[in-house]
């Protein structure tokens, strides 16, 4: 169970992540979500919103190496009025990571592992906020810290 | 310059809500799985039992809830390899872990290889081996190894009904009700 919160009231909402679906690609605008996310169809494309309403908070592309156990985030956006200092609910971005490290989990196990390819200068970000770890031009998630992150934005464990 | 610094720091502020991994070739796509491999690798050999012990068992609870999220997907039985993968995290042997229910090894090997249902019993003690076991890695719902043992009664229940109605239809009478 992944939980947001309303930045001005304090409230907790509980969120899901749930694969997109059709009729979602009529909503999601390049203005709102940054990327062309029609172009993500061939991937595994996931939606966060709060439970029971349809309003997407944001978005995640995934591709998956199995020969690897590793599963790439491809893509992230979280929606317009939830980006920078002014952001209605907080904890999206968390979540959408959280929820791909719950994924990879589930099918490797022990030799989970969450990649991404960051921004040079987000690489401090990442690695201070989530505890990726530096490989190349990537950085990833596994063993205790991709542990950790889930415990921290899963609160059903 | 003051107005291009504040635009900068507005981009990379909103960089933090965005993530996009494409750019690379296919060269660098190589270059960056050798990396990945090896700095995993190097970490892996290093890690604690103890910490691959909690990466097994967080991964048998988040399979447990897809069954029971989508049971259709691995209609099973799944409830004795789930235990078989409980059981086998826990203990090199699994007469220990009987020892751990106070059962004897032979029904806990019976339970495994499907000859023999665990008895409610059995099931309240699992539950709370289960409760301790994961009290320190993560919570377990109380009610999931009993939910999916009953979720491997119903798919097999509703995966015979049709033949095992058919046998039965001819011990079934409707009486006429009155108007």
């Amino acid at each position: 169970m992944f939980i947001i919160e309303h930045r001005i009231s304090k409230e907790f909402l509980v969120a899901e992540v749930i694969p997109i679906e059709e009729q979602d690609f009529k909503h999601i605008t390049k203005i709102k979500f940054w990327f062309n996310w029609k172009k993500e169809k061939e991937h595994d494309v996931y939606k966060i919103r709060i439970k029971g309403t349809t309003g997407i908070l944001g978005l995640l592309s995934l591709e998956n190496h199995p020969e690897e156990s590793r599963i790439e985030i491809r893509l992230l956006a979280v929606s317009k009025e939830n980006r920078g200092r002014k952001r209605k609910y907080g904890h999206i971005a968390g979540n959408l990571i959280a929820s791909a490290c719950i994924r990879t989990l589930k099918q490797y196990g022990e030799w989970t592992c969450v990649s991404l390819v960051p921004k040079t200068d987000l690489i401090d970000h990442y690695m201070k906020k989530y505890k990726f770890q530096r490989a190349g031009r990537s950085l990833f998630l596994d063993g205790r810290e991709l542990i950790e992150l889930i415990r921290r934005y899963d609160h059903d464990g | 310059m003051i107005m291009t610094d504040n635009r900068q720091k507005k981009e990379l502020e909103d960089f933090k809500y965005l993530i996009d991994s494409r750019h690379l070739t296919n060269e660098q796509r190589e270059e960056e799985k050798s990396a990945l491999l090896k700095a995993r690798e190097a970490r892996f050999r290093i890690r604690p039992a103890h910490e691959i012990r909690e990466a097994k068992l967080m991964q048998l609870r988040y399979q447990m809830e897809e069954y029971l999220n989508k049971p259709e997907s691995n209609p099973g039985p799944r409830f004795p390899e789930f235990l078989r993968i409980y059981v086998d995290t826990l203990h090199k042997k699994r007469k220990e872990f009987a020892a751990d229910l106070s059962i004897k090894p032979i029904i806990l090997s019976q339970v495994l290889n499907r000859h023999r249902e665990p008895q409610e019993v059995f099931l309240q003690r699992l539950i709370l081996h289960s409760a301790n076991t994961y009290q320190h890695i993560g919570k377990i719902r109380k009610d999931l190894w009993l939910k999916v043992y009953y979720q491997d009664k119903l798919n097999h229940f509703l995966s015979t009904q049709d033949k095992v109605q058919e046998s039965q239809a001819k011990y079934v009478t409707n009486r006429r009700l009155d108007p």
